[in-house]
């Protein structure tokens, strides 16, 4: 095994042995949120796998993410997000060589609002929540901090109906700093739009009883990412999600579904493995 | 001439708003005989009984049975439950998804929370409270 690969079957293993909120899929904001006083913790590990980047001039990249998210619930309808994410990144040089960086990219926060909630069934509901806040610089001297605080502004729509879920997610980010050669999407010198949409269905229990302790959920979700320079990007994102009271557990998977980019890399694959914990 | 930018946006909005029409149609259309079954469950009060959520005046008896709206999943219970057991007088809630309800037990040495209290407490954990039952 070699010593990067090593690193991460090691990483991969600390997060496993280590260790959002309801109804909410992997990639997409929900209108949902912890009620006051609450909190969880949510830790996801990604894999992504990406082609040649025109600017970094490199054959691949290998990436694992480790994304540390702390949800908590401040107020009624009002809610923060903080989320830290650890990287290492390997790259296959056009010239045949490997490069391996590892780093903390930009911390974010982001706070969540419900500024409208019709609850019209035992299970219906529909819910509206404003999202706003910043990435800021991590202070990591790496290739993966940006350096800059970024603002970032959106809305997400939330409806559930019965067994089936669906979640929409609109953002506008502000990049103020970032280098295009360290930029795998959302991450440059250039403005991003970010809209996604999940649709979720719970496979068991079909119907809940009293017993009722937990549920299955199948998810399906189309992540987009517009950046102001014209690369566009569409991802089909798969995934299977245990929900208990207390605990959560989630597998997701990325595929490109279509893209036009000229300045950063395209992404072959993702896999990811999640936790959330509910305190 | 078009600016490449725009026919890009133009590209990713129809490419996004297809599935997620798609996603909605299937969420309140085809998938509406699974929401029956499963939305048996809607729960509804008369304005005596919306009126009565309203009182401040300490609940009676030794427990009270809350219907609630929006329990749509097992974090949800957890939410509720929790919000319920910081509240003065309750010492146990017992959350069912099956019914949309939650039993609340109250401490019979302290003084009982009155409607309004639950109601707030419901309120504050993300859900609507319809009626109350008291026991």
């Amino acid at each position: 095994m070699t010593n990067p690969h090593r690193r991460l079957a090691g990483a991969l293993l600390c997060t496993l042995s280590g260790a959002a909120s309801a109804q909410e899929a992997m990639y997409t904001e929900a209108a949902t949120m912890p009620s006051p006083g609450t909190l969880i913790l949510r830790e996801q590990v990604h894999y992504f796998k990406y082609g040649a980047h025109p600017i970094r001039q490199t054959d691949s990249t290998e990436q694992l993410e480790l994304e540390n998210m702390v949800y908590y619930g401040l107020a009624r309808g009002l809610a923060v997000q903080l989320k830290v994410p650890v990287d290492w990144r390997w790259d296959e040089e056009a010239d045949g060589g490997d490069e391996y960086d590892h780093g903390v990219s930009d911390l974010d926060v982001l706070f969540k609002w419900r500024i409208y909630q019709d609850d019209s069934g035992g299970i219906n509901t529909l819910r509206l929540a404003l999202l706003g806040g910043a990435s800021f610089a991590s202070g990591d001297d790496s290739d993966f901090s940006s350096g800059s605080i970024n603002p970032h502004i959106g809305g997400v729509i939330t409806k559930v109906w019965g067994r089936h879920g669906f979640n929409q997610d609109l953002m506008y980010i502000w990049n103020t700093g970032g280098d295009a050669r360290d930029n795998f999407g959302g991450e440059g010198p250039d403005d991003a739009i970010e809209f996604n949409t999940a649709y979720l269905y719970r496979i068991a229990p079909g119907r809940f009883t009293s017993d009722s302790t937990g549920a299955w959920y199948v998810t399906a979700e189309v992540n987009g990412l517009y950046e102001t320079n014209g690369d566009t990007e569409l991802r089909f994102s798969p995934g299977l999600m245990f929900e208990g009271r207390t605990f959560g557990f989630e597998l997701m998977a990325q595929l490109p579904l279509w893209n036009d980019l000229d300045e950063r890399a395209e992404l072959d694959l993702s896999l990811g493995i999640g936790v959330r914990f509910f305190f | 001439m078009t600016n490449p930018h725009f026919s890009s946006i133009r590209a990713v909005i129809t490419l996004a708003i297809v599935p997620g029409l798609m996603l909605l149609g299937c969420a309140s259309g085809s998938g509406s005989e699974h929401a029956v079954e499963e939305n048996a469950v809607i729960h509804t009060a008369t304005p005596e009984q919306i009126a009565a959520t309203h009182s401040q005046a300490p609940i009676r008896g030794d427990s009270a049975t809350l219907y609630v709206n929006g329990l749509g999943c097992p974090l949800c219970a957890s939410n509720i439950d929790k919000q319920l057991l910081r509240l003065d007088g309750i010492k146990e809630a017992v959350v069912d998804l099956g019914a949309g309800t939650v039993r609340v037990g109250f401490d019979p040495s302290a003084k009982h929370p009155s409607p309004h209290d639950l109601s707030e407490t419901v309120l504050d954990a993300g859900f609507t409270l319809v009626r109350i039952e008291q026991q």
